[in-house]
């Protein structure tokens, strides 16, 4: 029943005939049915384009990434769930420390396979809502999938959970909840995002020191509570794999500032989320994926090919898709193209951040690569962030599609849109959106202003350009 | 609503429609020789393409123009149903419609008001009436018509239109505080039951909807020359009170409802 959808996900007849018995126990703990597979069948040929075999290759790792974690527990892994945002060298160091470890974050890998591929996120969310967690827009559903998946028998209980509350408050409050129910030890990294307006790009070295410090004590921690050692030749192996992987990466984003931009940010966001929670396999399998459509997309360079029109306006958002590709389509169907959002592109500061040599342990090191990030930083570093993207990528406007149920995400809209017009004095349309949880928004709620907006964008550059 | 400065298009043989079709209602404007040549508005009821087709036919006899709908020389549609109208010949969203329309009813407006039955927005035009910012209601039904249709339906009153002249007998309106259509309504039975006027209860009602879509305008400057447009733009009582919010005069063209049908015709114009 599903060799089609696995075909359409880039694997070999003779790759789903090994898979199978992984394919068919994974598929029964999550509750994937016949009418699942056609409907994602059906969700893949709409939302992406499967004639990419780079496209389909990116979406076949998502699913087996799916069959691992769903399967963690039985093949015999020490599993660890860090929360998202993931600090994700860090992920990679315990994936690199033992083989035994499996270090992932399953609402990502939920929300990507069970919502963008399978459209069967629901369940999940509702399921977390049964058991503690407030209804809808009242908690993210993110941490919603967090503990739906585990509830449901979807996804084994870990473990130890890892927090990044240095970011988000929300995920200590569920990982709480989780050591409550199940009695998972947890480790919180903590942090506070305040500091001096426009302090951003200087990074404090006291930001760092205390970020550091956090990320030291998960490390040891983690070696205590899993029995292994992280040593220091994997730590510095995870650093060097994860600026590999964001360089070749960022090779790939450079291709978008061609007009007509050659390829939908949707077709390419599989392969983006590899970089957010580095899993072994997205990592050891996504520099092949990345390489292939590297030579993809030069080729439709050369040919000239868009995902939209020559000349089309160009526009940064804030969230991108994790569980409807289809707010991202009709945005691409209003006449617009996104070549970067808020999250995937590179900064200046962040660059320099890579090969910064003033701190010298791995975990400086990585405490000050987060907060050059500027979304970690403040909401002044997120503005920064916000700003200097606009101006590298020469972009018409920005459409703040921003995340309502995030406390760290949604205070910012009227600072961000007055800055954006300031400097770089470009339009910002305002949208409350929700990335984690298609219930509440839809692209069709979305598609009058966002269609609005293209029009005066279009009418702007077209005033210009006489 | 001749504009005799105005640059569109100036021959008389050329017709030309907008058809707004809304989630209320479906409006449509014929258009030709700089001028308004006649216009309809009936019920969207639940096919928008009849009544696409229906509001245009009335407005082309209303125009005293033997043509079809498939005859006139270019058609724009707008509207949330925009895409489902047959016969147009392009699509335009509704607040790049009321931008133009509104520009050319009353060519000094920089910032219209729309309340209709499912949105409201607020837009900034430039002085040729292009959109320079706007901002829409979210999600909510709060600050549209379909609330003040809710609660008439909840105060027995005929029509929202009727309610404007009988909120401006109250004496102490109510304060309505929810923001959720449900809610409100479970709180204006509330208060109806503790003894309050029907007038006061209409009173708090149009201060509900007027302070929420003043709130959601604030978010753009707000200039002298505002006008109200929509459906709810016939209602005096939330006019009223978005003059007192904002602390100046509100103008009113003098067919609110049929801007943005207006707007696509004159850019069904332009386009030709």
């Amino acid at each position: 029943m599903y060799t089609e959808l696995f075909k359409l996900c880039g694997f070999e007849p003779e790759e789903i005939k090994k898979q199978r018995p992984r394919i068919e126990r994974a598929f029964h703990k999550a509750g994937i049915v016949r009418e699942d597979v056609k409907r994602a069948e059906s969700r893949v040929r709409h939302s992406f384009d499967t004639t990419s075999p780079g496209v389909r290759k990116g979406l076949g790792i998502w699913m087996e990434q799916l069959l691992d974690l769903v399967l963690a527990r039985e093949e015999g892994k020490k599993i660890v769930y860090p929360d998202y945002p993931t600090i994700p060298m860090m992920t990679l160091a315990l994936n690199l420390a033992s083989e035994d470890v499996y270090c992932q974050t399953p609402e990502i890998v939920l929300d990507f396979v069970m919502g963008q591929i399978f459209g069967k996120l629901n369940p999940i969310l509702e399921a977390a809502e049964t058991h503690g967690m407030p209804p809808a827009s009242a908690m993210c559903a993110l941490k919603q999938a967090r503990l739906g998946g585990i509830v449901q028998g979807i996804v084994p209980v870990p473990d130890l959970l890892l927090g990044t509350g240095f970011y988000c408050d929300l995920t200590p409050k569920i990982d709480e909840l989780l050591h409550e129910i199940y009695g998972v030890p947890m480790v919180i990294m903590d942090g506070c995002m305040d500091s001096s307006w426009d302090e951003f790009p200087e990074i404090t070295p006291r930001r760092v020191n205390s970020l550091a410090s956090e990320i030291r004590r998960a490390i040891d921690e983690s070696e205590k509570v899993l029995g292994i050692r992280i040593t220091d030749e994997v730590l510095n192996r995870s650093l060097g794999q994860f600026v590999d992987l964001w360089t070749a990466l960022f090779g790939l984003w450079d291709y978008l500032k061609r007009d007509p931009m050659p390829m939908s940010l949707v077709d390419l966001a599989p392969v983006w989320w590899f970089s957010t929670t580095t899993e072994r396999r997205g990592i050891t399998e996504g520099f092949g994926v990345i390489a292939a459509l590297t030579e993809e997309i030069k080729k439709k360079v050369d040919e000239g090919a868009g995902a939209v029109e020559k000349g089309a306006p160009r526009v940064l958002i804030m969230c991108h898709q994790a569980t409807d590709p289809g707010i991202m389509r009709m945005i691409e169907e209003a006449g617009l193209a996104i070549p970067t959002t808020a999250l995937m592109g590179i900064t200046d500061a962040q660059a320099t951040s890579y090969i910064e040599t003033k701190y010298t342990t791995w975990e400086h090191r990585v405490a000050n690569m987060l907060l050059s990030h500027g979304l970690y930083h403040s909401t002044s570093g997120l503005i920064h962030r916000y700003r200097e993207l606009c101006k590298t990528w020469q972009l018409d406007g920005a459409l703040n599609l921003y995340q309502f149920s995030c406390r760290a995400f949604c205070i910012s809209p009227p600072l961000v849109k007055k800055s954006l017009e300031e400097d770089p004095g470009i339009p910002v349309l305002s949208l409350e959106g929700d990335m984690w949880d298609s219930r509440t928004y839809s692209a069709e709620a979305l598609r009058t202003r966002v269609e609005a907006f293209a029009e005066m964008l279009r009418a702007a550059k077209a005033a210009k350009a006489a | 609503m001749n504009h005799p400065g105005s640059a569109w298009f100036d021959g008389m043989k050329m017709i030309f429609a907008g058809v707004d079709v809304g989630a209320a209602t479906a409006k449509a404007v014929i258009f030709g020789g700089n001028k308004i040549l006649g216009y309809s508005i009936i019920p969207t009821g639940h096919n928008v393409r009849i009544a696409a087709e229906k509001v245009t036919i009335e407005a082309i006899e209303r125009a005293g123009i033997s043509r079809s709908v498939h005859d006139l020389d270019y058609v724009i549609s707008t509207g949330y149903a925009r895409k489902a109208v047959p016969f147009a010949g392009k699509s335009v969203t509704e607040i790049i419609c009321h931008a133009k329309g509104a520009n050319f009813v009353i060519p000094e407006a920089r910032t219209i008001i729309d309340i209709g039955g499912q949105d409201s927005k607020a837009i900034e035009v430039d002085e040729k009436g292009n959109v320079r910012d706007f901002v829409m209601n979210d999600k909510c039904a709060a600050g549209t018509g379909r609330f003040l249709e809710v609660m008439a339906g909840v105060l027995e009153v005929g029509s929202i239109d009727s309610m404007g002249p009988m909120s401006l007998g109250s004496r102490n309106p109510c304060r309505i505080s929810s923001t959720c259509t449900i809610f409100a309504e479970s709180e204006v039975v509330s208060l109806r039951a503790e003894g309050k006027t029907r007038e006061d209860l209409i009173a708090g009602v149009h201060r509900a909807v007027g302070s929420r879509v003043a709130l959601m305008a604030r978010g753009l400057k707000i200039s002298p020359s505002l006008i109200f447009t929509g459906g709810v733009a016939k209602n005096i009582g939330v006019k009223k009170v978005l003059e007192e919010e904002f602390g100046m005069d509100i103008l009113v063209p003098e067919e609110p409802q049929i801007i943005g049908a207006l707007g696509a015709a004159l850019l069904a114009a332009a386009a030709s």
